[in-house]
């Protein structure tokens, strides 16, 4: 469903990924500043690779050779920032109908969309709220909704614990387990949490670093075609140990 | 320590005695001036004049500057940078030097008032004229609040509208502009309030001729030359204006606190 090779050149390394995943819930584990938003941006269609091809559902969404670059209006990939961005200025249930809106339903149709996700998402007492007035975790089933309820055929999650207490990411996880696995759209999770990975992903595949950049770089990683090892599951191990089979 | 204390302490006393006595005496002078000064027949037209060409300018400032301030807080290019440095130019152009380029540019002769006047446009000496010298002073405190505004939202935040589905201009107005209305409304005031003292370039490009091109602060000086008294009524409207204004700010910066307090 999802096949991709994006090169992109970047201010300190080289960004090269090649990634083909199919349904479920794909996580992306590497340290942070390997390029992790990089590539959810790319997938997204926010900054354009260098080169390389992007196709989503058979349908080309990214090729440089053919100078196709949908732009994200039209790639229908929900994504949820690392910081939520959320609309400041906007109540939740405005900030969960904005993608509603823009598509110019009718306003009985948004009602319901909405208040369907906001039940889902137990926000019924907060519709009211600017996302300032309401707990991270809230903001987080919030930036979820949002993505959601355009009913994206791919959606894309950066580091979605990441400004969480241990106890709260805990407990946050696993509400988020329950809505992903409700959904079942395709997702792709990047993170550094090792925890974060295989709590939510049916599969995780990991970056590594080119032994030969890391000295050049000063630590800087980088990622190759090569680090997409195919293994088994191994949930005692390393992050380094992990692997996906679905992905080349 | 001591000594420090006691030297920022003087400073602050000369500095409050240097400004609040010169505002001080022209309030108490224009007390003592016959009231019908103020409802001579020019000073109120000067003060309809000014009312009415500062708000124009700011609209015009408004129309163009904001979307230049989004393009200026969005892109780095050599075009961008070439409208950086001529917005910082016209800020330090002195308004005498600002009023003596707009002549040479909309003049009868000048470079591009030659070919306005083969449509039988004439610029300088109309009340346009003191809009566009307003305009021309003005716009870099519109355009630098306001592009500072732009540049301080959470790209992200776009990035989100863009993926659910919202066009760049729908996303402007319904994201980008939002937030920014605090900036917006922060250089609008600096800019009318700029447009509003405008003395050099006017009198340059537009001339002194009542209900024409005579603004308050042209007023003040037409008056001096005749009546001590009348300058003083003219200059206690502009004083009164700017008293109105600084209360305004003070609202604004107020309610961002609040604003940013609910944010954080």
């Amino acid at each position: 469903m999802l096949d991709m090779y994006v090169f992109k050149h970047l201010m300190k390394f080289e960004l090269k990924i090649r990634l083909k995943m199919q349904n479920g819930i794909l996580a992306i584990l590497g340290e942070n500043g390997f390029g992790k938003t990089t590539t959810l941006k790319a997938i997204a269609g926010l900054i354009k690779p260098d080169e390389g091809y992007i196709n989503l559902d058979n349908a080309v969404i990214f090729n440089s050779k053919s100078n196709i670059n949908l732009p994200p209006q039209r790639r229908n990939i929900g994504y949820v920032f690392q910081e939520l961005a959320l609309f400041p200025h906007m109540s939740i249930y405005e900030n969960i109908a904005f993608g509603l809106k823009v598509k110019g339903y009718p306003a009985v149709k948004i009602k319901k969309e909405v208040n369907n996700l906001i039940q889902t998402f137990e926000l019924e007492d907060f519709r009211f709220y600017l996302p300032s007035e309401i707990s991270g975790g809230q903001q987080q089933r919030v930036a979820l909704a949002r993505a959601l309820v355009v009913k994206p055929e791919l959606l894309l999650l950066d580091e979605p614990f990441s400004a969480q207490d241990p106890e709260s990411k805990r407990k946050m996880r696993d509400e988020i387990k329950i809505i992903l696995n409700k959904i079942s759209i395709p997702t792709i999770l990047v993170t550094h949490d090792f925890q974060d990975a295989i709590t939510l992903a049916e599969r995780v595949c990991t970056v590594t670093k080119d032994k030969e950049c890391h000295i050049l770089h000063d630590m800087t990683p980088h990622i190759t075609e090569n680090d997409f090892l195919s293994a088994k599951h191994d949930f005692q191990g390393k992050a380094e140990a992990v692997f996906s089979n679905s992905t080349t | 320590m001591k000594l420090f204390a006691a030297i920022y302490t003087i400073a602050g006393v000369i500095v409050a005695v240097f400004i609040f006595f010169p505002i001080v005496s022209v309030v108490i002078n224009a007390f003592h001036a016959p009231p019908a000064l103020l409802l001579s027949h020019d000073t109120v037209a000067a003060i309809k004049l000014s009312l009415i060409t500062a708000t124009v300018s700011t609209l015009i400032i408004f129309i163009l500057g904001t979307p230049l301030a989004y393009y200026l807080a969005r892109n780095d290019s050599a075009f961008s940078r070439a409208l950086d440095l001529l917005l910082g130019l016209e800020m330090v152009l002195p308004p005498a030097v600002a009023g003596i380029a707009l002549l040479a540019a909309f003049g009868r002769t000048g470079i591009l008032g030659r070919y306005l006047a083969v449509f039988g446009i004439t610029l300088p000496f109309t009340t346009a004229a003191v809009v566009i010298a307003q305009t021309f002073v003005a716009l870099p405190l519109y355009v630098n609040p306001v592009r500072a505004g732009y540049a301080s939202i959470n790209r992200n935040l776009e990035g989100a509208a863009f993926t659910l589905g919202a066009s760049e201009l729908y996303t402007f107005l319904k994201i980008s502009f939002p937030l920014a209305r605090n900036a917006t409304l922060a250089g609008a005031i600096m800019s009318w309030s700029r447009a509003m003292g405008e003395f050099g370039a006017t009198i340059m490009f537009a001339g002194n001729f009542v209900g024409r091109t005579q603004t308050m602060p042209l007023a003040v000086y037409s008056a001096l030359q005749v009546s001590f008294n009348k300058a003083m009524v003219v200059a206690a409207v502009l004083i009164l204006i700017s008293f109105v204004i600084l209360i305004a700010f003070g609202a604004i910066s107020k309610r961002n606190s609040k604003r940013s307090d609910l944010n954080a």
